[in-house]
């Protein structure tokens, strides 16, 4: 695969990545897959691509005051330690049943995004004791809806359960951190599409940081594949996350389910086929 | 600091841009490194050549291993993109350990002083020390 060809399916990969929230790997893994490149060094390579994700469009979130980073710095105690155990299982495992197991995965979370059709004006619903302790609670104002839309954390304690689970898939497969944790903070937590989107911006990059951090230790990072994806993820990112902000509700969740519903196929497929 | 000079410093000081700032930093040193070792390749070799694994046992040994930078595999292009990839491994690094030394103590929220601590540590061990 070119330097040209893999900068260019970068920068498509980093823009999917941060307008949906889904991470960098959803086109780079079966794009690289695809063409020959070997899915360990595939998977290590897309776990720079969500750090370069998580690095470059969660500046203009930050600022904006849209993330919750009581509920990021909750959710990546359990997100770290997972990440970090799935990328060990990586390095020793055969991975097709897993990979079967997570396109499903995707597709019943699509359809559950998809059934779901609350605003986030309803967000402000009750709070139970812990996550009250946690004061996972939090207001943003919203450029689409020229209004401060209030929300309040909920289940946290389930939804830090869920993300070792998210932490470990993440290690394991570098595909799939950020729209699971999209789904645990929205599905779970209650918390507002945007605010979901854009905390599971900040949480990746911790989660990514340490799973490339053993795939490093293999040797798995070839230089080839690793410099034309910082280069290129990162100006995708940069579009993906302006165009974000002014998005309303219903199209970022729209943009949600579509890539969850790729991902979901592209997986099984390559899973059918063999390749991995 | 006295207290009320603490008060002010505190009702002033916007985390969000301090961490907006060191992830945008980051990216941007990190990509800078790695368009120099593009162009010294560029200009050594004629072309770019980076066909190499990157490897070593822990972040120092790979930000400080290749020295002196004659001798690293690919010379000073190669080392300025390890560079480039540390920074870029570091940047969230350094966003988790200002976050707790802002709440423990800016903030004073000890809840998340202690969870984003306990981050930092599996971080810090998982960066420093040979798992594989």
């Amino acid at each position: 695969m070119s330097f040209e060809w893999l900068f260019l399916v970068s920068v498509i990969s980093g823009f999917i990545g941060a307008m949906s929230g889904v991470g960098g790997g959803v086109v780079l893994i079966p794009v690289m897959t695809l063409s020959g490149i070997d899915i360990k060094q595939a998977i290590a390579v897309s776990s720079i691509s969500i750090l370069a994700v998580s690095c470059s469009a969660a500046p203009s979130y930050v600022r904006r005051h849209m993330p919750s980073l009581n509920t990021s710095a909750f959710l990546e105690v359990f997100a770290v330690v997972g990440a970090f155990i799935g990328a060990l299982i990586n390095l020793v495992s055969g991975r097709r049943l897993l990979f079967f197991l997570c396109g499903g995965i995707l597709f019943l979370s699509s359809v559950l995004l998809w059934k779901r059709q609350d605003e986030e004006g309803a967000r402000l619903t009750g709070q139970e004791k812990f996550s009250r302790w946690l004061e996972l609670e939090g207001s943003y104002y919203d450029d689409a809806e020229s209004r401060t839309i209030a929300y309040r954390g909920n289940h946290a304690f389930l939804a830090g359960a869920l993300m070792f689970g998210t932490g470990l898939t993440t290690g394991l497969l570098g595909i799939g951190g950020s729209a699971l944790t999209v789904l645990i903070l929205e599905e779970v937590m209650g918390l507002p599409t945007k605010v979901s989107l854009t905390t599971s911006n900040l949480i990746i990059g911790v989660m990514a940081l340490a799973g490339a951090n053993v795939y490093l230790e293999v040797g798995l990072l070839n230089l080839q594949w690793v410099v034309p994806v910082i280069l290129g993820v990162p100006l995708g990112a940069f579009v993906g996350s302006k165009l974000l902000v002014q998005l309303r509700n219903q199209i970022a969740r729209l943009v949600l389910i579509s890539v969850l519903i790729i991902w979901g196929i592209e997986i099984i497929l390559h899973g059918m086929r063999g390749i991995l | 600091m006295r207290k009320i000079d603490r008060v002010k410093w505190i009702a002033n000081f916007d985390m969000e841009d301090l961490i907006s700032s060191i992830l945008q930093n980051g990216m941007l040193i990190s990509m800078g490194l790695i368009l120099v070792a593009i162009a010294v390749s560029w200009i050594q070799q004629g072309r770019v050549d980076l066909e190499q694994s990157l490897k070593a046992e822990s972040i120092p040994k790979f930000l400080f291993g290749p020295f002196p930078l004659g001798g690293a595999p690919g010379g000073l292009p190669s080392v300025l993109v390890r560079w480039g990839v540390s920074v870029l491994m570091l940047t969230p690094y350094v966003r988790v350990a200002v976050s707790m030394v802002y709440f423990a103590y800016v903030e004073r929220r000890w809840k998340q002083a202690i969870l984003t601590g306990f981050v930092l540590i599996v971080l810090t061990i998982t960066l420093l020390t040979d798992w594989v």
